[in-house]
């Protein structure tokens, strides 16, 4: 894979433009999944993306094209580990807690796009998955629209088979239960 | 995994993430050209602040003030509590304590019956543990009698929710 020195414009694309176009939007939603703040998760995922552009020019790179889906999936939970640590050591330091969790940090731009399905349970979906604990919405995403097996789902997660599995049926019902509460009271 | 919960992830399913915008793909397009530039993320060198230290006051210091404080409630605890044993005890015979008066009724049985337990799905606790939530309605019924052989029958319905553990790990 060839490299240019110039700034890409879209009238000359790099060969990582399509790649991009097509698989970027997941790692993305990956990557809002795990960091607090829209601005941490495209840092977050440049991080990893450059991180396989180094390892895959410089022929360092382990595996296929199919491994580079996998490889950063890892790196971007690696990248989100470290800046959330950074990030809390700076508020300590800072001695200032900035309530920044879920107010106006998450940008106007929705995790889903609209099409096919009403605007409405979109936005609660996105809610709810925001609200379960970590380890069961990253197992979600990244088996739902990651599309990645349980296996290599372990893989990234340093975790058995097994219990992606659990950590999956668990979260994918506290989901479930968490939209249909909201039907209820009238939310949807 | 039942039928609902398959439908549910069907639906999921048809949800599509939202698609990199143009200038986040031109963006990470360039970061990605340019690696060789990147410069790694470095841990920040953590800079405390000066400590302030406390100027000590003259004479006696708080934690004296802390035990003097301290014994003096005991004191005070101690003169309550204990009976004043040089008083003298006048009673007066109009004054003696009367016997309370026999109970009429008394528990004779209790049954507690389960009429339903419902499945109310999985929630999370504060430490993020998941927990299958199950409604148990159940009703206790008391049995009373008193001295003339008379019976007294209450029922009680009652809804408990209980929170079981689930292994996830």
């Amino acid at each position: 894979m060839s490299r240019t020195n110039s700034m890409a414009e879209p009238e000359n694309p790099t060969p990582w433009r399509d790649w991009l176009e097509e698989h970027g939007g997941k790692l993305l939603l990956f990557a809002r999944q795990q960091t607090r703040r829209a601005g941490d998760a495209e840092d977050v995922l440049q991080e990893a993306l450059v991180k396989l552009a180094k390892k895959v020019e410089s022929g360092e790179f382990v595996g296929g094209q199919e491994a580079w889906m996998p490889f950063l999936y890892t790196q971007i939970r690696r990248e989100s580990i470290d800046l959330g640590r950074r990030n809390d050591r700076r508020k300590k330091r800072e001695d200032a807690v900035v309530g920044d969790e879920l107010i106006g940090e998450t940008g106007t731009e929705g995790w889903f796009e609209g099409s096919g399905y009403e605007d409405e349970r979109r936005v609660m979906l996105e809610a709810a998955l925001k609200e379960l604990p970590k380890k069961f919405s990253e197992v979600i995403v990244m088996k739902i629209w990651g599309g990645r097996t349980f296996a290599e789902i372990g893989e990234i997660l340093e975790i058995s088979m097994n219990t992606a599995a659990s950590r999956y049926r668990y979260g994918v019902e506290a989901l479930r239960k968490q939209l249909a509460g909201a039907r209820i009271r009238g939310d949807l | 995994m039942d039928l609902e919960l398959k439908q549910f992830e069907e639906e999921l399913e048809r949800l599509a993430p939202a698609g990199l915008p143009e200038g986040l793909i031109s963006r990470m397009e360039s970061a990605m050209a340019g690696w060789e530039d990147a410069v790694p993320a470095m841990d920040e060198k953590v800079v405390p602040f000066p400590k302030v230290e406390v100027e000590s006051r003259g004479g006696f210091s708080r934690g004296f003030w802390s035990a003097a404080a301290a014994v003096a409630l005991l004191g005070a605890v101690v003169a309550l509590v204990l009976p004043n044993q040089t008083a003298e005890k006048k009673v007066a015979a109009s004054d003696a304590v009367p016997e309370f008066a026999a109970v009429s009724f008394a528990p004779t049985k209790l049954d507690r019956n389960i009429i339903q337990a419902a499945d109310g799905g999985v929630v999370f606790t504060a430490d993020e543990r998941p927990h299958r939530l199950v409604r148990v309605e159940y009703v206790d019924r008391i049995k009373f009698r008193n001295a003339a052989g008379e019976e007294l029958h209450v029922e009680k319905p009652s809804v408990n929710f209980v929170l079981i553990p689930v292994e996830t790990d």
